[in-house]
């Protein structure tokens, strides 16, 4: 498999910002939740080790802006897990059953589709309080969604298959045939659209805690510092910049790699 | 493995079997065959005519907004309206099935021994190295060169042949009673294809394997079939011993298709005797005789009421105006 320059590209840049956002607060003396009462709101700099400088209460956006990509990441990663995992045993079943069962399953996932989804996240901070397990269950709940549809498409396809048609003629057991015919043929859509979907959440768990939904103080998220940021835009437009660099490198970097491998697995694409 | 039933009734029996699609379209209609137990028969006919949705009605493998109706009795049960369970006890067990195109109907992720394997397991006959062990064995009855080496390959690393004698020996790894070989050559080079009808008929010439051959090539089928059915429109039109069936045909149909033929020695600026006109389509049902349109010998009953299936000999055929007994075509 070949990807391309940009997808390379992408993937590089993806790798040196989770090295950065697992190694960099080491090279820092500050953490996350410390104050430094001597500069608040201080520009960046290399004094005192403020490399990005600091926010209103004087903590440190460096090491702030690394945990924020790391509960973003984080969030958006174990969500996109979890729709892999139920999204595709939910499409595979649904495609592969077919008639009535089809029906019936696509429907409930119509259902939850067009359940009002700030409501359902106000209501599930309400009942679970705010913290990144509540935001976790909040996109995993719609996460799976979309792959849902996706992977039943793709499984209607494989059905009509003449290898899987031979396999059912070969008396092969229908789990078996699922697992073992129909599961590993998915994987080239499947991880496409993961990868696509990584981007997507991240941006959702930033809007949740930009909209003070998601990751509550004084824990950093990248949409929370961005919702800080944007309150003091005019006076110290580092507050908003630093967050928002990360933000869109991130997703554009998973973007890219995205397009990358979709067009490495399935050439006629393009 | 299992017991033969003490009654002489046939491995396979089907009677008045029809299967329909919704929206009316009906795909085969009437149908009444019966199989003895290692013996041969083919099922020919153009493109359209039922004869591949007529062959894989009885594992059950047609689509599922397809009906049947009518009786299919295998090994002295019932198979229209058995279990799903019960079905797939049967499929590959005791019914293997061959389809036309190997490359897309062996599963191109998985190596020749998992698939073979597969098929064993599914049915709990062995796993592990006894399943291995098989498979290889298998593999050297349909004459693959370097079995050993063979099963760690996958489809894509073989020939056309190759992978059809692969996908023979998964019809065959479990000594079904019955196989089902849909199309068995249309898709391989002509050169291979004299190797795979000499591999068929090897494999059930020893009276223990029955096959049922669907195909369009009468030179296929006559070499390798006891019996012939000529299927039109979804019906029977003539059916008996394949030879004289095809060497003195008595239905105009029969003898159209054994004419419609390209020989090495035809001339090359002859003319293909050609059927005139098509089929009628899938939906459309008519009323008299369906071949009476395209048929030189058409009388003007033939439009007006279907001819029912009557008994000459050892043939039977479907028509008002037959061509006369013993003459060759």
């Amino acid at each position: 498999m070949r990807l391309g320059i940009s997808a390379r590209a992408g993937l590089g840049i993806l790798a040196l910002t989770v090295l950065l956002a697992i190694v960099g607060p080491f090279f820092s003396p500050w953490r996350v939740e410390q104050l430094d009462w001597a500069r608040m709101a201080a520009a960046p700099g290399l004094a005192a080790g403020h490399f990005f400088g600091t926010d209103r209460l004087g903590r440190d956006l460096f090491v702030r802006t690394l945990a924020g990509v790391r509960v973003s990441l984080s969030i958006a990663g174990l969500a996109t897990l979890v729709s892999l995992v139920v999204g595709v045993g939910y499409g595979a079943l649904a495609g592969y059953a077919g008639g009535r069962i089809d029906a019936l399953m696509m429907r409930l996932v119509d259902v939850l589709y067009s359940l009002p989804y700030v409501f359902f996240v106000i209501l599930l901070t309400v009942v679970l309080g705010r913290q990144p397990t509540t935001v976790f269950l909040a996109i995993g709940a719609v996460g799976w969604l979309t792959m849902a549809r996706v992977v039943r498409a793709e499984t209607l396809r494989l059905r009509s298959l003449e290898f899987i048609e031979a396999a059912v003629a070969a008396g092969v057991p229908t789990p078996a045939i699922l697992w073992r015919h129909v599961v590993p043929n998915l994987a080239g859509v499947v991880l496409v659209y993961a990868t696509l979907t990584i981007p997507g959440l991240i941006l959702l768990e930033s809007f949740l805690s930009f909209l003070g939904l998601g990751v509550a103080e004084p824990a950093a998220s990248l949409g929370n510092l961005l919702a800080q940021g944007a309150q003091e835009m005019e006076s110290a437009p580092w507050m908003l910049l630093v967050p928002c660099v990360f933000l869109v490198t991130t997703v554009l970097a998973l973007g890219f790699v995205g397009e990358g491998l979709r067009d490495a697995l399935d050439p006629h694409e393009r | 493995m299992h017991s033969i039933p003490m009654s002489a009734e046939p491995l396979l029996a089907i009677r008045d079997l029809s299967i329909a699609f919704g929206g009316g379209t009906v795909a085969v209609e009437g149908i009444s065959l019966a199989l003895g137990r290692g013996g041969s028969l083919g099922l020919v006919g153009e493109s359209g005519a039922g004869k591949s949705q007529l062959a894989l009605a009885i594992p059950g493998l047609t689509p599922r907004t397809a009906r049947r109706s009518g009786s299919i009795r295998f090994d002295g049960a019932e198979l229209i309206g058995a279990t799903p369970a019960a079905l797939r006890k049967v499929r590959g067990a005791r019914i293997g099935t061959i389809f036309q195109d190997p490359a897309a109907a062996l599963a191109p992720h998985l190596s020749i021994g998992t698939q073979l394997a597969e098929v064993l397991i599914a049915h709990g006959l062995a796993r592990g190295a006894a399943a291995r062990h098989l498979s290889q064995q298998v593999l050297e009855r349909v004459h693959v060169p370097d079995a050993a080496a063979r099963l760690r390959q996958y489809p894509h690393e073989l020939s056309g042949g190759l992978q059809q004698r692969v996908m023979i020996a998964c019809a065959l790894i479990a000594s079904p009673a019955l196989i089902i070989a849909d199309e068995p050559t249309t898709a391989l080079d002509v050169t291979v294809e004299a190797g795979i009808v000499a591999l068929l008929a090897e494999l059930t010439g020893g009276g223990t394997t029955a096959l049922l051959l669907v195909s369009h090539d009468l030179a296929v089928v006559a070499t390798l079939c006891d019996e012939v059915a000529v299927l039109y429109a979804g019906r029977i039109v003539e059916q008996g011993p394949a030879r004289a069936v095809l060497r003195a045909p008595r239905h105009p149909y029969t003898a159209a298709l054994a004419t419609a033929r390209l020989t090495l020695d035809s001339a090359l600026d002859a003319p293909v005797a050609a059927i005139a006109g098509n089929p009628p389509a899938p939906g459309e049902r008519l009323r008299g005789c369906a071949f009476a349109p395209r048929c030189p010998r058409a009388l003007s009953r033939c439009a007006r009421e279907a001819p029912p299936l009557v008994a000459d000999g050892a043939t039977r055929f479907a028509c008002h105006a037959p061509l006369p007994a013993g003459t060759a075509s």
